[in-house]
């Protein structure tokens, strides 16, 4: 079944149509709002909400339309909504200074309309080098992640690996170009020009 | 923005979207926490949908409940976002709606979605006909989903509610006219 075939059986089977998402889609969409979550210095408290709504939300017709209208992929579309939700609820706790408000406060906050306004036009971009970087080593991504994730100098990286900083510029530059050519593959060399 | 500036831009933004984390197990009382909540959100959808009309056109509830007459129950329960929609009569559909200037066309798909979501199916007996619980009561039609006798068929749901709507929309249209 297709996504937009999935997006279909959720308007006429809306159990079925969640259990299939759920079951498809949803040990990664819990992944990544967790890892969000942490590497934006934020606990992952909030995330079981908030993962929950999401997909729950997928019932609304209208964010399905939503969904469509970008393309019709579900894991994007419903990462992007909840990272806006997790953003729109760290907001209101900072405003509120607190770093737990009652759950219902905090969800009608999170929660009070339809899908954020402002489309995310990389996404598409990043759910493909998602799937590209799954396909590199481990040590290639762990790579890329500490420099580009954590913002490892390349000095750092010598010394974490217990390398020289030649070693590590070259594996650096040998995982870009893996990337590369993981993203050319894919036909969507074009995506990179700026 | 260079091609490789924009490979360094978008890797920063993916680890910092976690697009690169492995997929982790669902707990399953989450999991069947939603799946549950699947099942009465539509319902849910609706009833705010029609309880925002109502307000805006200045009814209340009760009263606007009670214009279902012997039905008035069942309408509350539907507008409270409980029940299934069929437990109303497609011509006290199109009354209520019309009392609150709601055109079924703007709540046509979650209306379809909520109906669908309730339409069952007998299981198939051995020298018996095979029935849809639809065209049972309420109650049966809840017993009969509580039994587990019955089966979800997505295609035939939707050609029901599909059907069901058209018929509110149409004694909708006849009240409008």
């Amino acid at each position: 079944m297709t996504d937009e075939q999935l997006l279909v059986l959720l308007g006429f089977d809306p159990q079925a149509g969640i259990t299939e998402v759920v079951d498809r889609y949803g040990g990664q969409l819990l992944a990544r709002l967790r890892t969000y979550a942490v590497r934006r210095g934020r606990g992952v408290d909030d995330v079981e909400d908030i993962y929950q709504d999401a997909l729950i939300r997928l019932l609304v017709p209208e964010h399905r339309a939503d969904c469509l209208s970008r393309g019709g992929s579900i894991l994007p579309w419903i990462t992007w909504w909840a990272k806006h939700r997790l953003q729109d609820v760290w907001r209101a706790q900072n405003r509120a200074g607190l770093g737990d408000l009652p759950e219902p406060e905090m969800l009608a906050a999170a929660c009070e309309e339809d899908p954020p306004s402002e489309v995310n036009e990389d996404e598409q971009d990043l759910e493909v080098l998602g799937q590209a970087l799954a396909k590199l080593s481990p040590r290639a991504r762990e790579i890329l992640m500490l420099k580009y994730g954590q913002s490892y100098t390349y000095a750092e990286l010598a010394s974490y690996f217990s390398t020289s900083v030649g070693a590590v510029k070259k594996a650096a530059h040998d995982a870009r170009s893996r990337l590369q050519e993981l993203l050319a593959n894919e036909g969507v060399t074009e995506t990179w020009k700026g | 923005m260079s091609e490789s500036d924009r490979l360094g831009h978008l890797l920063r933004r993916a680890f910092e979207s976690g697009v690169d984390a492995q997929p982790v197990p669902v707990p399953e009382a989450l999991r069947e926490r939603i799946i549950e909540r699947a099942g009465t959100y539509s319902g849910e959808l609706l009833g705010e949908k029609l309880r925002q009309a109502a307000s805006a056109a200045g009814w209340s509830l009760g009263d606007l409940a009670a214009e279902a007459g012997s039905r008035a129950s069942d309408a509350r329960r539907v507008l409270a976002g409980e029940g299934d929609p069929q437990c109303l009569e497609a011509k006290l559909w199109g009354k209520l709606l019309a009392r609150i200037d709601l055109n079924p066309a703007v709540i046509r798909d979650l209306f379809k979605q909520t109906v669908s979501s309730y339409v069952i199916f007998s299981k198939p007996v051995e020298g018996q006909v095979f029935g849809r619980t639809t065209g049972l009561s309420c109650e049966d039609r809840a017993s009969a989903l509580a039994s587990g006798d019955v089966v979800r068929d997505p295609d035939r749901a939707g050609r029901v509610a599909e059907a069901f709507v058209a018929d509110v929309t149409e004694a909708w249209e006849r009240l409008a006219r």
